[in-house]
């Protein structure tokens, strides 16, 4: 039988943990040099963005099917 | 990065993301469109650590004139209309709907586009905030208005925990003793979300 209460227990620690990293990275934000901070952001968003696109490119992804069913999802 | 009422000083290091931001509104800026940057790139821009296909971009409402104007010089920068061609997008945005146009040839990041249409838009619109880097400006929703504004989309998916909650922490965590904390009261208020800015200060 499926543990309804450890699913919500590992929601909630999930969603503590997450909030304690963006509490951490903005305290780092804020108390470094922007260039700093940048600099490692954008290893995480250039390689996102190109990854994206590599994927549209190669036929993986319809990103406007993609987009209109995040929509859906976050206007639940 | 400095904050004063109106403009916001960032020295960061630009990303694929931010170059592509600034070659994008370099276009409206030339067409002299007003236009505002607001929901996720505003958030990423001042450091989340995440990133986003798309750049959510409201611009003042335009005469069909003007938008085939800006059309043109779309196309002749290079831009391209990804669901829709980009001769349609007065037809498109002056019925409320939204365009997506990206570089020729690729798909990421796009910039989602439409007339201002409410009034948080209108007031983003009305009272941007002026992001300045080395190389260029950009125009950005207010950070007070942008964390309610999150936490009204994280309270309309009823989550605590996804990223547009997560969005306004890392704003407000980041500019705490920076912005101006009663007109983000105002905008709490105003948008009906009084148990969400709760939670926000808890964390």
């Amino acid at each position: 039988m499926l543990n309804s209460k450890a699913f919500e227990d590992d929601h909630q620690w999930n969603t503590e943990q997450r909030r304690a990293m963006i509490k951490r990275w903005a305290e780092y934000v804020r108390t470094h040099d922007d260039e700093e901070w940048s600099r490692q952001q954008n290893r995480l968003i250039d390689s996102q963005l190109q990854s994206a696109n590599d994927m549209a490119v190669a036929g993986d992804t319809d990103p406007v099917r993609f987009a209109a069913a995040r929509d859906r999802l976050r206007d639940r | 990065m400095e904050l004063s009422d109106d403009t916001l000083t960032v020295s960061r290091e630009l990303s694929a993301l931010d170059k592509d931001v600034l070659e994008f509104t370099q276009i409206l800026d030339a067409c002299d469109v007003n236009y505002v940057i607001v929901s996720g790139y505003v958030a990423i821009l001042t450091g989340r650590s995440r990133s986003t296909e798309d750049i959510d971009v409201i611009l003042e409402s335009l005469s069909e004139v003007e938008t085939e104007q800006l059309v043109t010089e779309l196309k002749d920068r290079g831009y391209w209309g990804m669901a829709m061609p980009l001769d349609e997008m007065y037809l498109m945005l002056s019925e409320g709907s939204r365009i997506r146009i990206a570089e020729e040839g690729e798909m990421y990041p796009n910039f989602e586009t439409w007339f201002v249409s409410n009034d948080v838009e209108r007031e983003a619109l009305s009272n941007p905030l002026t992001v300045t880097f080395d190389e260029g400006q950009i125009e950005i929703s207010p950070l007070e208005l942008q964390i309610a504004y999150k936490l009204r989309l994280a309270q309309a998916a009823d989550s605590l925990s996804g990223k547009d909650f997560e969005d306004a922490l890392h704003l407000y965590l980041t500019f705490e003793e920076r912005f101006n904390t009663e007109q983000l009261e105002t905008y709490v208020n105003e948008l009906g979300v009084e148990d969400y800015y709760a939670e926000l200060k808890s964390v």
